[in-house]
């Protein structure tokens, strides 16, 4: 079992499945014991990522396990017996894991395996071992090229077969612990050793929990191995930490991601260099820190609840790799969900990692194993390695914003309890501003349940670096002074929704949200709105911080700087400028000092938007300059793409300021525009009046009738009397016409008195129309009887008809007859 | 000039159709009472019977309608057309019409004229009692007018 574990692959799967075994974690407290090796492993892993760039063999000790492991398991299958020595002492403990591995070994890696899932992932593993090793090597390899170069120095250190022999003995003797660690966690331990196993060294993982006596724990963890298979394909595939989980899909593309992860990692390995020492005491404490943080933080209360629930598998003996585990874990559904974008995030951020990871070759190998851990320091050393001194000097607000706005949330002491830890949220804040830092450690803490909730996908992770870059803007409280206060009021609804919002999600996956946030984070600047929510919720801080720090984190370093010069209060300050400068430009245009930031934000909108801004003045209200420039304070207000930029918060705020001048302006002339307006048509009732109107029947009044026109001209006024006066005086005229005084009257009527009657005397009316003719004589109806003559004449005239008739008939018939006759003679 | 009774009787005499008693009356008048106000009574009547015979609803009828109407005046009797002229008649009528102006005549021959259309006219009308007193009083209104 051991010794499937052994494969990076098995570490893998258990990883993923760890989450599982949390759940099943009751069992976890023996991982306490076993708590202390798995910091050790992380410890060494990661100080022999960091360290191992230049000194691997320091770190070989702790380290040297799980490369070693990875030779073993690499050259192991040809050099089997000496891994086969190994795993027989591990027999016991690792029985048919070990025994599988050694058969594998022997028999050339054609076993069907003693244990179904160690033998189904061996065969195919040790013929595709050597190849899957080699591939998995060569990616790592390739993803990290400290990576190669660990490989190679060891391998010419692996014909110093000792030092995989003093590398089994230390993997061993660490593996022992852990394997007692892991019997007292159960899946933690079991989670760690797989963790370790995956890289490689899942031999050496296997010989130390063959060693560690118990086996049978990891026989039972066997168990968990059957579970794991599907990891360990996975795992086999990609062969990488973490990334191989996320990679299972491509395997190829895996490894390379995987790679990537890897260098991302080694940074993050540093990180644990610092955490460790702290860490390893505290290192079953660590994650107690951690967790506490992340519950104090994120969770606040609900927050803590959820957080209660991964602590228990975490509390049990979840080291770093536990998280790391969770963070895979996270990642997967995360991916699953948003693997695309998850993934470019993760890659981005592993490549990230690897740049800086690069420094920390080691880390690499290490991260094999903690490639949870890798991913979180990984952010933290990326950011450091790329944010070289001036993310540092810049780090130093934003840690404080980072640990602030943890603090805030519940855990100020937490700061201070694990240094490292604070280092590592410093670093966050201080990249930040970068982003990837600053989401890591609010992973840590308790980003992953805000983040999760938050941007379970994507954007969780930027969602902490936003927060983070919030508190890398700690210059934003500079900006805040200005129009700030204005931005602010509405973006706390935004805030107030992102608080939601991680309410939701925080169960999705905490510790998914860990790893993806930091790389989310670091690659989004998806969630530059949610910074400002982030920043406002204080858990949310974290992980948007993170976001920032990444969008802002190339941009950020003057901010870095900024917030050098100012931590402390103007922390809050910072977040509240960080949402400025995310959500709406305002902040960012109104402090000159600020303008930095504000160009960090905005970029090169904010220049123009602040040439504008700086005219108006800070007395612009956010407001007004939302309205007046409605695109400008857009972006600014979505500020999700500016933000990205780093640049755009100040972006943002240059533009607001332009729309805040364009508002005033506008209203000066407005008034000036209407006043002659208002000359022309303002009535005493102040109603404007067209000049060329009618009438209105009151001004002109109606005739009683309620008609229209002048009372004078009404009809109704108009005497008939005067036209029949004229007319008599017409008809006066013509009756004098036909009047001349007669000079002998009487003459007259004597003379006329015959006519006189006769025109007196009426016409008899005769009943008949006087154009009637009375004379009906000319016309006689047609029914007249019938007269004798007539009859006669008809007669007479038939007779004569008949007889002329038969006297030619008979005449007729007489020819014929003589004819006939001549023919018979 | 204003117009007696005596001479109101008279017209009435006519209009009634007792022509003995008109002529009775007429010769009984004073010449100068018979040729004026008594002229002016017979004008008046005259007038009054021709705007309600031809003027209806404040429309003046065709001038056909006053031919047909002189035309019947003359056909009445085989001496009327020797005693009446249309065209003095026809004018007499026209020009209350106001169409036209009165032929140029004798005023005898007008007042003989109006007089015998006066009678045709009456005798149409066949006026009653009240009738013929609003006709009267008219027409004594239109006659004082015209001696005015």
């Amino acid at each position: 079992m051991g010794v499937e574990k052994g494969s990076g692959t098995d570490t893998r799967t258990e990883h993923t499945d760890a989450p599982a075994n949390r759940d099943h974690s009751p069992g976890v407290p023996p991982d306490n014991p076993g708590s202390p090796g798995q910091p050790s492993r992380l410890d060494s892993r990661s100080r022999a990522g960091q360290q191992g760039n230049g000194s691997q063999p320091s770190e070989g000790t702790t380290g040297s396990g799980r490369p070693e492991g990875r030779r073993d398991a690499r050259t192991g299958f040809s050099e089997g017996g000496s891994t086969g020595k190994a795993e027989s002492g591990k027999a016991e403990t690792g029985q048919a894991g070990q025994q599988d591995q050694e058969s594998r070994s022997r028999d050339g890696g054609a076993r069907s395996g003693g244990t179904a899932s160690g033998g189904r992932d061996r065969p195919q593993g040790q013929p595709a071992e050597p190849q899957t090793d080699g591939r998995a090597e060569p990616a790592d390899r390739s993803a990290s090229p400290a990576r190669q170069y660990r490989m190679p120095t060891d391998n010419p250190g692996a014909p110093g077969q000792p030092s995989r022999l003093e590398s089994l003995a230390r993997a061993r003797e660490a593996q022992q612990s852990r394997a007692e660690g892991v019997q007292d966690t159960g899946s933690g331990g079991g989670a760690a050793g797989r963790r370790e196993g995956p890289p490689g060294s899942s031999q050496a993982a296997g010989r130390a929990e063959k060693p560690g006596t118990p086996t049978r724990i990891e026989s039972g963890q066997g168990g968990r191995r059957d579970e794991q298979p599907r990891s360990r394909d996975n795992g086999a595939q990609t062969g990488g930490g973490t990334s191989v989980r996320d990679r299972p899909p491509g395997q190829a593309a895996g490894r390379e991601t995987d790679t990537h992860t890897e260098p991302a990692d080694r940074p993050a390995s540093s990180a644990r260099q610092y955490k460790l020492p702290a860490d390893n005491p505290g290192s079953p404490g660590q994650p107690s820190r951690l967790e506490s943080r992340a519950r104090a933080r994120e969770a606040q209360e609900q927050r803590k609840a959820q957080d209660v629930q991964y602590s228990g598998g975490q509390n049990a003996g979840m080291g770093g790799t536990d998280f790391a585990t969770i963070e895979q874990d996270a990642r997967e559904p995360l991916r699953d969900k948003y693997g695309p974008s998850i993934g470019v995030g993760e890659r981005e951020d592993e490549g990230g990692h690897e740049s800086a990871g690069t420094d920390t070759a080691a880390g690499g190998d290490s991260g094999g194993a903690s490639s949870g851990d890798r991913d979180r320091p990984t952010s933290h050393p990326s950011e450091e390695a790329a944010g070289g001194g001036a993310p540092e000097a810049g780090s130093s607000p934003d840690r404080e914003h980072g640990p602030l706005s943890r603090q805030d949330v519940s855990e100020p002491a937490d700061g201070p309890t694990s240094p490292g830890v604070e280092q590592d949220p410093r670093r966050a804040d201080e990249p930040g501003g970068i982003g990837e830092h600053p989401p890591r450690p609010t992973e840590q803490t308790g980003g992953p349940q805000e983040t999760g909730t938050e941007t379970a996908p994507g954007a969780p992770a930027p969602r902490r670096h936003d927060a983070e870059p919030a508190g890398d803007a700690e210059p934003g409280p500079q900006l805040l002074d200005g129009p700030a206060a204005d931005d602010r009021t509405p973006r706390p609804e935004s805030a107030e929704a992102s608080v939601k919002q991680p309410a939701n999600q925080p169960q999705d996956g905490p510790a998914g949200e860990q790893t993806t946030a930091p790389d989310q984070g670091s690659e989004q600047p998806l969630t530059a709105e949610e910074r400002p929510r982030a920043e406002q919720d204080g858990t949310r801080p974290g992980p948007k911080s993170g976001q920032p720090t990444e969008a802002g984190g190339d941009a950020t370093a003057v901010r870095r700087q900024d917030a050098a010069s100012g931590q402390g209060s103007e922390n809050q300050d910072a977040h509240t400028s960080d949402r400025r400068t995310t959500d709406s430009a305002p902040a960012p245009s109104q402090g000159a000092g600020e303008a930095p930031r504000t160009h960090d934000a905005s970029g090169e909108s904010a220049s123009d938007h602040g040439r504008k801004a700086e005219d108006d003045g800070a007395e612009r209200s956010p407001n007004e300059t939302n309205e007046m420039n409605p695109e400008v304070t857009e972006p600014g207000d979505e500020s999700t793409p500016p933000s990205r930029d780093s640049g755009r918060s100040g972006e943002g705020e240059g533009p607001r300021r332009d729309v805040a001048p364009h508002e005033e302006n506008p209203v000066e002339t407005e008034p000036s525009r209407f006043g002659g307006q208002l000359r022309m048509s303002v009535d005493s009732d102040g109603r404007p009046v067209l000049p060329n109107r009618d009438p209105v029947e009151s001004e002109v009044g109606t005739r009683g009738r309620g008609e229209f026109g002048s009372p004078e001209s009404d009809p109704a006024d108009r005497d008939p009397r005067q036209e029949d006066s004229e007319r008599l005086s017409r008809r006066r005229e013509l009756r004098r016409g036909i009047f001349d005084q007669p000079d002998n009257v009487k003459n007259s009527v004597d003379t006329l008195a015959d006519p006189i009657r006769t025109s007196f005397d009426r016409v008899q009316p005769t009943g008949h129309h006087t154009g009637v003719h009375n004379n009906m004589d000319q016309f006689k109806s047609p029914d007249h009887p019938l007269q004798a003559g007539n009859i006669v004449l008809t007669a007479a005239g038939a007779t004569i008809i008949i007889l002329e008739g038969t006297r030619r008939g008979a005449k007729i018939v007489r020819q014929l007859m003589r004819r006939v006759h001549d023919n018979y003679r | 000039m204003t117009i007696t009774d005596k001479q109101v009787n008279v017209l009435r005499a006519q209009l009634t159709g007792q022509h003995d008693e008109h002529l009775r009356l007429v010769r009984e008048l004073e010449p100068g009472e018979a040729n004026r106000e008594y002229a002016a009574l017979v004008a008046g009547a005259f007038i009054v019977a021709v705007e309600r015979r031809f003027i209806r609803d404040g429309k003046f009828a065709d001038e056909s309608e006053v031919i047909d109407f002189v035309a019947q005046v003359r056909a009445k009797s085989p001496e009327m057309p020797d005693v009446i002229d249309p065209e003095l008649a026809e004018s007499l009528i026209l020009h209350l019409l106001e169409r036209g102006s009165v032929k140029e005549a004798d005023a005898d021959r007008k007042f003989g004229h109006q007089l015998v259309l006066l009678a045709a006219l009456a005798g149409e009308a066949q006026l009653a009692d009240d009738a013929l007193e609003a006709f009267i009083s008219e027409a004594r209104s239109i006659a004082e007018d015209l001696l005015e």
